[in-house]
């Protein structure tokens, strides 16, 4: 493959479009880049991947440093979290050895159509949490009390100071332990699995949420990627253009985010959600049953 | 209402882990900028997408010298990689130095479960 002005405009384009919804969703951006990869430029799945983890830190590093500085993020939430993460992913890589790839896609098809569907039936719940001021007026779990896990930011959408407490910390660890899993098992980010469950089960404002998880997904990404990186899949070539356009794209989410009403993001969240559902039964049925269904992974 | 969370005490925190991410990002992205800029001016460069390549990371500093658009990529992917691992590792010395002795052993543990999982990663190449 060589580069021209043509190639890479178009890689830049495509990963510019996966860096903004990246920072608007708090996810990786793998679902819009490894199709370009894979359908555009008909490259090797593995080498689409291998692109595409390190693309997903360079969003993690762009977008996560503004959410930062906005003081959106929750840092301490974000390090709890972590822990559950990365023994996840390392729960994976052991998993990968003993199980069937089409079983675990279907299980979390399924756990991502029910978090999509609880996303989109709350889509317009946080906007009025937000204006209630109701996300402060919960009482927390034992393990969120010990840890202070608490939070606030300025919801721009909202005009007006969020504060919130952190509670639900049992069910937040088991997701992102299942997303961790997910990220070892499967290779795919999991950000999408956490923003769903922090704002679903641990009174966490859904930009807060994004945020949190933006930040999150790059430590998991970046041990993906060393694997990568040492076996030599990384073409280094191939990531210049997508890892500029992933931070240029996640540095304009991340300006627009905060203006958008939470009611919007979880629509769009949900979209998202159900497509990689889709993604991951097509793939479960074409790996289990050989029936090939219209798909972009 | 709880009490309005004291932000001030996560001030290391929060101004390290946002200076090494800025750091990070503008570290990277001049290094990709450079070797994309670099690839588009000489139309020869190729990188090949069938397995493993045969570039060595031994080979980024002579060819940053020699102006090779690839080592420069490189160094980049390098760096990108890295910084997400610094933010923690300068998360870990934030709550150590604001005596958060909980947050210093719960990012402590994250360190420790990145670097397993790393080195599950590698044996599982091997296998």
């Amino acid at each position: 493959m060589t580069f021209t002005v043509q190639t890479v405009a178009i890689l830049f384009a495509g990963a510019s479009v996966a860096g903004f919804f990246g920072a608007l969703l708090g996810i990786g951006g793998g679902l819009f880049i490894v199709p370009l990869l894979v359908l555009g430029f008909h490259l090797p799945m593995k080498t689409a991947v291998a692109a595409s983890l390190v693309a997903v830190i360079a969003t993690s590093n762009a977008g996560g440093s503004k959410y930062v500085d906005q003081r959106i993020t929750n840092i301490r939430l974000a390090m709890f979290l972590e822990v559950f993460t990365t023994a996840g992913a390392i729960l994976g890589a052991v998993l990968a050895l003993y199980l069937q790839d089409w079983v675990m896609l279907l299980v979390f098809a399924a756990l991502l159509v029910n978090m999509g569907w609880s996303a989109f039936s709350t889509r317009k719940l946080d906007d009025k949490r937000i204006a209630s001021g109701s996300f402060a007026a919960v009482s927390q779990d034992a393990v969120c009390r010990k840890l202070d896990l608490r939070g606030d930011y300025f919801d721009q959408a909202a005009n007006r100071h969020v504060e919130y407490v952190v509670t639900g910390a049992r069910i937040g660890a088991a997701v992102s332990a299942l997303a961790g899993i997910a990220s070892g098992l499967l290779g795919i980010g999991g950000g999408i699995l956490k923003v769903s469950a922090m704002n679903r089960h641990m009174n966490i404002p859904m930009k807060a949420a994004v945020a949190t998880s933006k930040l999150m997904i790059g430590i998991t990404a970046a041990v993906g990627s060393l694997v990568f990186f040492i076996a030599g899949t990384i073409q280094f070539g191939l990531v210049g253009p997508i890892a500029v356009g992933t931070t240029v794209g996640a540095t304009a989410g991340t300006m627009v985010m905060n203006r958008l009403s939470s009611a919007l993001l979880k629509k769009t969240l949900t979209f998202f959600m159900f497509y990689m559902a889709y993604s991951m039964i097509a793939k479960a049925l074409q790996l289990r049953f050989g029936i090939n269904l219209p798909s972009f992974r | 209402m709880p009490n309005k969370p004291d932000l001030r005490a996560q001030d290391n925190v929060y101004s390290g882990v946002y200076r090494t991410l800025v750091a990070g990002m503008y570290a990277s992205t001049t290094c990709f900028g450079i070797g994309v800029a670099l690839a588009l001016l000489r139309p020869s460069t190729s990188f090949t997408v069938d397995g493993a390549h045969n570039f060595h990371y031994s080979a980024i500093p002579s060819g940053i010298l020699h102006a090779d658009p690839i080592s420069f990529m490189a160094l980049g992917t390098i760096l990108t990689i890295l910084t997400p691992i610094a933010r923690v590792a300068v998360s870990l010395i934030a709550f150590i130095l604001d005596r958060d002795r909980t947050f210093a052993w719960i990012t402590l543990l994250v360190l420790l479960s990145a670097v397993l999982s790393l080195a599950l990663g590698l044996l599982g190449l091997r296998a």
